[in-house]
């Protein structure tokens, strides 16, 4: 009788939570979100609205997702700066390809396979040339930019399937509740098999000691090339929830500092930079804790640029203390 | 006491759950060496690390010259003439020489922010000449071996105007000839009137080299005095109170077949053309000075470095075929050199390290799903098998110490049940204590049928351990000795003959 099984007999809600593997750290980032909840509930007009808040989850929707994937690469000790890009470039091109063929499934097919592409690039490059990821993922950002631009022209994809947008948009009363879903699902998954089997022991293995990982006779190329192809799946299915919002995809679509945002959501919900430490639900939570930060700037009618100076501070005040709580 | 150069008194240190020291006190006299001897544990590291800064005392003060210090980060210690000389040697890879030699005190030209290499290297050269070294001022540290790497310690120590050394087990990666230029320099150095402590577990190094000796126990100082007034039984009894050495079980089984076969393996510059066999139930040494390219061969046997030729087989299903290095990897034990650099996770539980090599064998089928329950179950077991000295396995492996991380390290190879062990150096920093629990382990492991090959660089491991031993000698086998001709003066004439060739 496996693990899994013997917890399902011991009660559902114990089985539950032993599955996410709550941990001391995440906790603790349970407790400041909630705090900031409150904080933001007292001061700040409209935020404590169900509406609202059920908002903010679906716009954490595509960051989490990003995050999700990148918690893979990061515990690695690896890094991925090209997600956003990527992303883009996947929702352009699959999204022409749906609009052209008028084929949903195929669009979406389409997305995970670009996605997909620039996931063997990557890992190849890391894994089997042993290049650095800082460098290679900053080089296929430009490379997935470049695509995005050129294939569009720099114009936006519009007039997709009114069925694709009304199925991921699903909702109840203003809410749309399929991204929502999407991202539990996503991070179910994720979590599971990061935390749960033999490939995530693997995974922070390698971040922990890439030496003694090789001869404990752990996969390393193998392991360091499939949590590139993780991220980039992840990017595609940021791609999907994204084009179906935004009802449009464009070289532009996920904002100037998308990249900032996913790994800080990361970095904040645990993820350690140098590898060896963190979680897929961690980074979720940090994911949420970004999206909090600038919805309750937005109510407040925070000017944008404002808006980015102030989250900037915010990650490096919280990573500092994350670094401080590490020493200790 | 009264005119001790160095003393520490009533020093107490608390960690969370163990009280590593409890008032001790302990002194040493210029022109001396005092050998403080204990088990792992036993609190000598705790000790020492406080008087080289990195740790402080909670109660208890350290008086040098009649003065009381006050010691709060190894700035101070050095400030204060104070030099520890690592087990591990600590050194930064990408400097030379020179460099880390003067890396706490760089030296600038004069009236210049520049650096004056010529003047460092030139002092750099004199105190590795006072140690008898060869290696040059300017080589980067990265290309010299461990057993150098600990020379160039020593001369920064020198270098930095130390009259306070504290050896932490200093011989462990010493050749032999490296080990008598090391008690030349002790006894110069006590000429000059440093006061020495030589943190060591070979009894015969400390009775040799040490005026005064303290032995340390659970915390507490069970034994101190003047060397002469002890005899070895008497520093044994301080040590591990009234257990006993376990003896190492004479060798039962029959030597059997061929397990593993090397043939031909050469590296990209060591080792070149070798090739041996190991059978089942034997301990194969492999003997030789360091650089003879005993490590490598099997690290080129295994795969992790470049093989520029030659074949493995193994015997699989009563045939010996041959196979890719990876598969013999997985079907082997291999506790390597240095547990830190590759041998454990140190960030991790231990019961993690435990499972770290056999993760198959507690996945599930078909998602490869783990049960850490059985995980935590099994490191349970190896801990009572090995007898490691832990609160519990959930513990990381860092807060654990020498002695007991290698067990660990050995635990995750027995957990795999491999037919085929590679032991590398497997008590290179480990105390008397887990040092003998090791040894019978392994000639457990020979008595149940497991093919052993044993490289070691302690001639009375070897000697104890082996059934028959291999010569090495830059990079080639140069002699095979069989259990009837193997002798301490066999061995030692024949590697240093080689050299002299």
């Amino acid at each position: 009788m496996s693990n899994l099984q013997a917890n399902a007999a011991a009660g559902r809600r114990s089985s539950f939570l032993s599955k996410l593997r709550i941990s001391k750290a995440n906790m603790v980032m349970l407790v400041v979100i909630a705090g900031l909840i409150i904080a933001m509930a007292i001061g700040i007009k409209g935020f404590f609205d169900p509406t609202n808040l059920l908002n903010i989850v679906v716009q954490t929707s595509a960051v989490g997702v990003l995050a999700v994937g990148i918690t893979f690469v990061l515990v690695t000790g690896g890094m991925d700066l090209s997600l956003p890009a990527v992303m883009a470039a996947s929702a352009v091109i699959g999204g022409d390809i749906m609009i052209k063929t008028n084929n949903i499934a195929l669009g979406c097919l389409t997305m995970l396979g670009v996605a997909a592409v620039f996931g063997v690039i990557n890992g190849l490059a890391v894994a089997k040339a042993k290049m650095v990821p800082f460098i290679v993922t900053l080089a296929t950002q430009v490379i997935a930019n470049g695509l995005a631009v050129f294939y569009t022209n720099a114009e936006s994809i519009y007039g997709l399937p009114d069925e694709f947008v009304s199925t991921l948009t699903a909702g109840i009363g203003g809410v749309q509740i399929a991204p929502i879903v999407i991202l539990i699902i996503v991070a179910f998954i994720a979590n599971f098999l990061l935390a749960r089997t033999m490939f995530g022991r693997w995974v922070y293995q390698l971040g922990t000691n890439e030496e003694t990982a090789r001869v404990s006779g752990t996969p390393v190329v193998k392991t360091k090339f499939m949590v590139y192809i993780v991220s980039a799946l992840m990017a595609g299915v940021a791609a999907i929830l994204l084009t179906a919002r935004l009802g449009s995809a464009s070289a532009s679509m996920g904002g100037d500092t998308m990249v900032l945002d996913v790994i800080s959501s990361a970095v904040i919900g645990g993820v350690s930079i140098y590898g060896g430490t963190g979680s897929v639900v961690g980074a979720v939570m940090g994911a949420l804790f970004i999206t909090l930060l600038s919805n309750g700037m937005n109510l407040l009618e925070v000017s944008y640029y404002v808006q980015m100076v102030i989250k900037g501070s915010v990650i490096v005040a919280l990573t500092f203390v994350d670094t401080q709580r590490k020493r200790l | 006491m009264e005119n001790a150069s160095l003393q520490l008194r009533n020093i107490v240190k608390q960690f969370p759950g163990v009280r590593a020291l409890d008032d001790v006190t302990v002194c040493a006299n210029a022109g001396q060496s005092m050998g403080l001897i204990g088990i792992n544990g036993a609190g000598k590291s705790t000790l020492m690390n406080i008087i080289a800064g990195v740790l402080k005392q909670d109660s208890g003060e350290i008086i040098l010259d009649g003065k009381k210090v006050e010691i709060n980060n190894p700035r101070d210690a050095e400030a204060a003439g104070i030099a520890f000389i690592h087990q591990e040697p600590v050194v930064f890879e990408t400097m030379t020489v020179a460099e880390n030699m003067f890396i706490s005190h760089l030296v600038s030209k004069e009236k210049s922010p520049f650096l004056d290499y010529a003047y460092m290297e030139t002092e750099a050269r004199k105190y590795l000449d006072i140690l008898g070294s060869t290696i040059s001022p300017k080589a980067k540290i990265s290309s010299i071996p461990i057993g150098d790497r600990q020379i160039i310690e020593i001369a920064r120590a020198l270098a930095a105007g130390a009259k306070y050394l504290l050896f932490d087990e200093p011989t462990s990666s010493l050749t032999f000839k490296e080990k008598e230029k090391l008690f030349e320099v002790i006894g110069s150095l006590k000429k000059r009137g440093d006061t020495i402590i030589f943190i060591s577990h070979f009894l015969d190094e400390v009775a040799e080299i040490c005026e005064t000796v303290t032995v340390l126990r659970d915390g507490r100082v069970s034994g101190s005095g003047n060397m002469a007034d002890f005899s070895r039984e008497d520093i044994i009894k301080f040590i591990i109170g009234e257990s006993k050495e376990k003896e190492i079980p004479k060798r039962t089984a029959q030597v059997g077949n061929v397990v593993v076969k090397a043939e031909h393996i050469s590296g990209e510059k060591l080792p070149h053309d070798v090739s041996f066999e190991v059978h089942s139930g034997e301990v194969l040494g492999i003997w030789g000075l360091m650089g003879s390219g005993r490590s490598e061969t099997i690290r080129a046997m295994f795969g992790l470095d470049a093989r520029a030729g030659g074949r493995v087989s193994l015997n699989t299903d009563g045939e010996l075929k041959q196979v890719s290095s990876t598969k013999l990897l997985e079907k082997s034990g291999y506790v390597t050199e240095n547990r830190h650099k590759d041998g454990l996770f140190l960030t991790q539980p231990l019961w993690k390290n435990n499972s770290a090599a056999s993760l198959r064998q507690f996945a599930s089928k078909a998602l490869k799903v783990l049960n850490p329950k059985k995980e935590m179950a099994a490191a349970d077991e190896m801990k009572e098998r090995l007898n490691i000295k832990a609160p519990d396995m959930k513990i990381l492996a860092s807060q654990l110490s020498g002695g007991n991380q290698q067990k660990v390290v050995f635990s995750k190879w027995l957990q795999r049940r491999p037919d085929f062990f590679v032991l590398d150096e497997p008590t290179r920093g480990v105390d008397v204590g887990s040092k003998n629990e090791i040894h019978v382990k392994v000639a457990e492991l020979a008595n149940d049928g497991a093919a052993v090959l044993l490289i070691s660089s302690e001639i009375e491991e070897i000697l104890t351990l082996s059934d028959r031993v291999l010569v090495m000698n830059k990079g080639r086998i140069v002699a095979e000795v069989g259990k009837e001709n193997m002798e301490r003066q066999n061995l030692m004439a024949l590697c240093v003959g080689e050299e002299e060739q």
